[in-house]
């Protein structure tokens, strides 16, 4: 009796005992807080890689398109450099008005080609014009887009008054155009 | 329990360090893009920067190329201001080449002038000849003044026209006179109708003509080589007229007539033929008598005969009178 009683005993206090582990251990599955922040960090980290790497991507890409566009703006300024060509036909310095008419012809394979300025030099001396010369056709009316298409011909009037050039001498005019190539020619005053 | 959960992390993996993978992976993959994007827009710039630069090249090329030949300038003034240029133009080159404008410069006065010649369509193809003629007003010119002219072409090269004038023409043409005779260019004219010429203008280059009253005509390629450059104006009373040693004092004449291009000679009057300095121009005679047209002819009794040929030339010389006569030729009369 006292032994089955004991027994008995026994078993009850295994079984609460049992229940009791159950129970902290489900409950401790519920409660568990350590595996979701886990989860959540690195659901967090991943995202915010993924949205850092698109940040940077198109940060990239915007940058490299500016870089491509100035690039190719740089390219097609120094494209249409390379095809101008200016021929001067004839340049005569008109003695009484000291002024140096040049006459040019577009003979290159680019059109809208602007005089940005004219140097009158000789191998001492110098002269520039202040501001761009206009452009005239040969029968003297002024050229309305002020530059000169493929095959076009015109002229410009450099005015050198007061300064006379000295008679007999050979001078030189350096043309300079809106994109920067330089033409020269010679001259007798 | 420890050995189970590590053996758990291992094989499942461990959240730790996947963002820095996959952040590598983007980063890698955006560094992969942008610079394969920038490379291939690079090489496509510079590809278009290379074909510019074979294209100024090739024009630079071409320009050098170009070779157009501009020879026997004249410079003739028919009146004050007006200056009438001629030149013969080459292209010796192997392209073809557009020339845009003509420059006459005046040297004495210091003036000049331009003509665009695009409008006429002035191209030259490879091997072409092509005789440049043009009129250009330069105020105050006069025929004593020094000229020279040029060309431009459309891809920008200036050709000087050179004027061919030898010391040897000129010595010629002070002892003979004014006018030269091409001497190669003699011929003789047969007739289609009572008043055209058969075969005009190249006639039959020969020194042996029909006689026996079969009417004839000759044809002289005249040239204006006066030293001052002055126009000679040929009056009605200008011929050919023959001399035949074997029957001596016999004379035959063909005066000079107007001929229009298909041959048909001019019956009512005669219009004063004008030759410009350095033009050469085919000058007809053909008619018996100065004052109407009548087909001349060498008479039965004068052939076969040998006969001198003299060109007599009459008229004036810029403001003055003229008169010469060129002896050169002979021909042989020879029955038809």
């Amino acid at each position: 009796m006292r032994v089955e009683g004991s027994a008995a005993i026994f078993g009850k206090r295994y079984r609460g005992a049992l229940n009791k582990m159950r129970i902290r251990k489900i409950s401790k599955m519920i409660f568990n807080k350590k595996a979701v922040s886990l989860v959540a960090s690195a659901v967090i980290l991943t995202g915010v890689a993924i949205s850092l790497g698109f940040v940077v991507l198109f940060w990239g890409q915007s940058m490299s398109s500016d870089y491509a566009r100035n690039y190719g703006q740089i390219t097609d300024a120094e494209i249409a450099k390379l095809k101008e060509k200016l021929t001067a036909e004839y340049v005569f310095y008109n003695r009484t008005l000291q002024s140096v008419r040049i006459f040019l012809l577009n003979s290159g394979a680019v059109n809208d080609t602007e005089i940005q300025g004219v140097f009158v030099r000789n191998s001492t001396w110098s002269w520039v014009t202040s501001s761009p010369p206009s452009l005239k056709s040969f029968s003297g009316s002024l050229i309305s887009d002020q530059d000169l298409d493929i095959g076009e011909e015109g002229y410009v009037d450099v005015v050198l008054s007061p300064i006379a050039l000295t008679a007999d001498r050979l001078y030189f005019v350096r043309i300079v155009t809106g994109r920067g190539s330089i033409f020269e020619a010679d001259f007798i005053a | 329990m420890k050995r189970i959960s590590l053996r758990r992390k291992t094989r499942f993996g461990s959240s730790k360090g996947v963002s820095t993978v996959i952040a590598t992976v983007f980063l890698v993959l955006t560094v992969l893009v942008l610079s394969t994007n920038m490379f291939l827009w690079t090489l496509t710039q510079n590809a278009l920067y290379n074909q510019a630069v074979k294209e100024r090249n090739q024009q630079d090329v071409d320009r050098l190329i170009e070779n157009i030949i501009a020879t026997n300038a004249t410079y003739w003034v028919p009146s004050t201001g007006t200056v009438n240029v001629t030149a013969d133009l080459a292209n010796a080159g192997s392209i073809s080449a557009q020339i845009v404008t003509l420059w006459v410069l005046d040297a004495t006065q210091r003036k000049y002038n331009v003509t665009d010649l695009r409008a006429s369509n002035f191209n030259l193809n490879p091997g072409d000849h092509r005789l440049l003629s043009r009129a250009v007003q330069i105020p105050g010119a006069t025929s004593s003044n020094m000229f020279s002219a040029w060309i431009v072409t459309a891809r920008g090269n200036k050709v000087n026209l050179a004027t061919v004038q030898t010391v040897i023409v000129s010595d010629v043409t002070q002892g003979i006179g004014s006018m030269a005779l091409n001497f190669f260019a003699f011929r003789y004219f047969t007739y289609a109708t009572s008043t055209k010429l058969a075969n005009y203008p190249s006639g039959t280059t020969s020194f042996n003509v029909p006689g026996q009253g079969k009417p004839i005509a000759f044809g002289a390629l005249l040239t204006n080589l006066d030293p001052q450059k002055s126009t000679i104006t040929l009056n009605k009373y200008s011929n050919i007229w023959l001399i035949f040693p074997g029957a001596p004092g016999q004379i035959v004449q063909f005066f000079i007539v107007n001929v229009a291009s298909d041959g048909t000679i001019t019956t009512r009057g005669y219009t004063p033929i004008s030759i410009a300095y350095k033009a050469t121009t085919l000058i007809v005679f053909a008619s018996a008598s100065s004052s109407s047209f009548s087909q001349s002819s060498v008479p039965p009794s004068l052939t076969p005969n040998p006969g001198a040929v003299n060109l007599m030339l009459l008229g004036t010389i810029g403001t003055r009178d003229y008169g010469q006569n060129i002896p050169f030729v002979s021909v042989y009369v020879y029955k038809p």
